[in-house]
């Protein structure tokens, strides 16, 4: 049925236009409304045009938290991504790998913040189970300070985020490996092709697209990290480990500036839509992997 | 055609009839509802404030009290601003004095309540000098709730027996107690700074004390520069501390409840915090025996050596609303002896006749009694001044106290910090 009057298409489309730009499109231009003023929560705001934007790119530990997450996201695409793409190697090569599934999933399921209540107890210097493990085996002298050395503390929470994030991209690459043809893999097999070969040459050139989306959704989620840091280090020792979500929520909790906080999640909002954007443009396409 | 008119016209007409009756009914309401925004309460203390509701509510017919709490941190930072901005903003609400409260009273938040407060009697109910500090502008602009004192060193009752020391009153004892903990490899001091503010408070005594509560204050009023010789001789004391291996090593990476467990635990024979730690060791470590000394003093300070750290909290009254009276009569309920008791019983000590000293837990009354005598009261950096002065004052102290920076480094950073605010 065609309407019959030109208004019927926007009326149509009004309530889904409204609960968006309730949900999104009002809260954004809030921000950057309010990033462009002096504004402690209290008082009236003042419009001081850019200065927040100025001062945001002279701020040196906003700046360093991109380099950190930067670090972050480095770390977690290998102790994520590629172990996570080795442990579904690893449990589709054999049968009966439901206990090992399941076993590597399990940090997934669990909420983020009792993970890092739970490594934060196991990390604890002077009552943390591995400086007394470390203790009892004779290796006092690697007994550490975990998450409140600045040489440490960046790469503890790396490691935590693969122990728990590996899970994710086994499954996604487990089954991107189950949709291969198995006459492929007999064939290869046939050939005489090990299983490292199969993994190889085989199942990891034809996942390629889950890859790519492994990698993007990788960046994404660590630009976007903060329940992890906050509970574990709060940014700290010496904001070391102050990542752009870390740093920002301080900023308007903590400090109460509210214009200055709205600038930085400006940037950071335009930050992440444009490496989506360029990741988007730069990625290729391919027709031998398998689609879906 | 005209069915989709109709139906635009109904589907109008019910919104608008929808609006009008929601709003009618929400305004004719608001009238007799008296809002109270404080900090969660806690399990012991939030019967006492529903006990006082309904004595409240029964007294004044047609009057409910809407009791509003929040998170800690979350209410001290953007819940009290986001409460205060809507559209049904509390009459009442719990804030600290000092800065915030004369911010408060700038921004048109607090009324003065110095006619009302006695009028109505409530007044009649507090100690003589319950009021001091309470004043912005010289006009009263709080009902008090309690002082606490946020810096004190607690220490360990039986390792200061096992070890013969007696508490230090001097700096030079201080060290020298420390000297001899560490001997025995034990923690002089154990601290939870990872949210900063608990070494910030500690420091900022110490700071207080050698540069005088006058040029602390200027700094923090940003009425003088952070990087001052005053400010980086008061940080070298604290520095010392830790580079002669007084302070935990993990100082900057646990939080204040994990230092105090280590405490309690008797990991180490002090701990810098203020008097809330009476309620903690009650309900984590009752048997447990600590007792607390005021910062020891120091030689060449230019501060009194007598002063104490302390903050003040009360509620403020909404100068936008037109429930004072209801206000005064609301406190006047939860201020009754039964209810100040039982208050009293959960851990807070209100500044009330009723609670006389010798019904007070001996700890408490003991910080009771520093409080009254004490004749300079320095404020902490992050309740007493500006947020991001104090941040940036608290993460100098921070990288001090873990030896990342020297005094005069870690100051020069805040004093670029503070420079680059408005």
């Amino acid at each position: 049925m065609k309407p019959t009057a030109r208004w019927i298409p926007y009326f149509l489309v009004a309530p889904a236009f409204a609960i968006f730009s309730i949900a999104v499109l009002g809260p954004i231009i809030a921000t950057f409304g309010l990033s462009l003023t002096d504004w402690n929560g209290f008082n009236t705001p003042s419009f001081v045009g850019f200065e927040n934007f100025i001062r945001a790119f002279h701020d040196k530990i906003y700046m360093n938290s991109y380099w950190h997450a930067g670090v972050y996201i480095a770390a977690t695409l290998i102790l994520e991504v590629v172990v996570g793409l080795f442990l579904a190697g690893l449990v589709s090569s054999k049968k009966s790998t439901t206990f090992y599934r399941v076993a590597f999933f399990t940090p997934v399921m669990l909420p983020l913040v009792v993970i890092s209540v739970l490594w934060t107890f196991l990390l604890n210097p002077d009552l943390g189970i591995l400086n007394r493990i470390l203790g009892q085996l004779g290796l006092e002298s690697w007994q550490h300070i975990w998450l409140g050395d600045q040489s440490t503390a960046l790469l503890s929470i790396s490691i935590i985020s693969g122990w728990i994030f590996a899970g994710f991209y086994m499954a996604i690459f487990y089954a991107g490996f189950q949709r291969i043809p198995s006459t492929i893999i007999e064939s290869a097999r046939l050939d005489g092709a090990s299983e490292w070969q199969l993994l190889r040459g085989i199942k990891i050139p034809m996942v390629k697209n889950l890859t790519e989306v492994a990698i993007l959704l990788c960046f994404t989620g660590g630009i976007q990290v903060f329940d992890l840091v906050y509970v574990l280090t709060n940014g700290g020792p010496y904001d070391t480990t102050q990542v752009p979500t870390t740093y920002l929520v301080r900023v308007v909790f903590r400090d109460q500036q509210m214009g200055y906080g709205s600038a930085l999640a400006v940037i950071l909002t335009l930050v992440v839509v444009g490496v989506g954007l360029i990741y988007n443009k730069v990625r290729t396409k391919d027709d031998v992997v398998v689609e879906y | 055609m005209f069915k989709a008119k109709k139906l635009i016209a109904i589907t109008a007409i019910a919104v608008l009839g929808l609006a009008v009756i929601t709003g009618c009914s929400k305004s004719a309401s608001a009238d007799k509802v008296l809002r109270v925004a404080t900090p969660s309460l806690g399990d012991k203390e939030l019967p006492v404030w529903e006990a006082a509701k309904a004595s409240f509510e029964a007294s004044h017919e047609g009057w409910t009290v809407e009791l509003i709490q929040q998170d800690d941190d979350l209410y001290s930072t953007v819940g009290l601003p986001t409460l205060l901005n809507g559209k049904n903003s509390p009459d009442v609400y719990f804030e600290w004095a000092g800065a915030r409260l004369d911010q408060r009273v700038a921004e048109g938040y607090a009324a003065d309540i110095s006619g009302d407060i006695k009028s109505s009697g409530l007044k009649a109910l507090f100690n003589d000098g319950a009021f001091a500090g309470y004043e912005s502008g010289g006009k009263l602009s709080m009902i008090p709730r309690t002082r606490d004192v946020t810096n004190v060193l607690w220490y360990n009752v039986d390792m200061f027996a096992k070890f013969g020391i007696t508490p230090p009153k001097t700096w030079d004892e201080l060290n020298a107690a420390c000297a001899k903990f560490k001997a025995a490899k034990i923690n002089c001091f154990v601290q939870g700074n990872k949210d900063l503010w608990t070494v910030g408070n500690w420091g900022g005594h110490v700071i207080s004390r050698v540069a005088g509560e006058a040029v602390y204050a200027e700094t923090l009023q940003k009425t003088k520069p952070m990087n001052s010789p005053e400010f980086v001789n008061g940080l070298t004391v604290l520095a010392d501390l830790a580079k002669n291996g007084y302070v935990n090593e993990s100082v900057n990476s646990i939080a204040d409840n994990e230092a105090a467990s280590l405490f309690f635990q008797g990991k180490a024979a002090m701990h810098p915090i203020g008097s809330w730690l009476v309620g903690t060791q009650q309900s984590e470590a009752p048997k447990f025996t600590m007792d607390f000394i005021n910062l020891p003093a120091i030689a060449g300070g230019a501060g009194d050596q007598d002063s104490i750290m302390a903050v003040y909290t009360g509620y403020a009254v909404n100068a936008k609303s037109s429930k004072k009276t209801e206000v005064m009569d609301f406190f006047k309920e939860l201020y009754g002896t039964e209810n100040a008791k039982s208050i009293a019983d959960s851990g807070t000590v209100l500044l009330l006749k009723s609670l006389a000293a010798g019904t007070l837990d001996p700890l408490t009354a003991k910080i009771n009694a520093l409080l009254d005598g004490a004749k300079v009261v320095v404020a902490p950096p992050d309740t007493g001044f500006a947020l991001p002065v104090a941040d940036a004052l608290n993460t100098a102290q921070a990288e001090v106290i873990g030896g990342k920076s020297s005094p005069q480094a870690a100051l020069d950073a805040a004093q670029e910090k503070v420079a680059a605010l408005k």
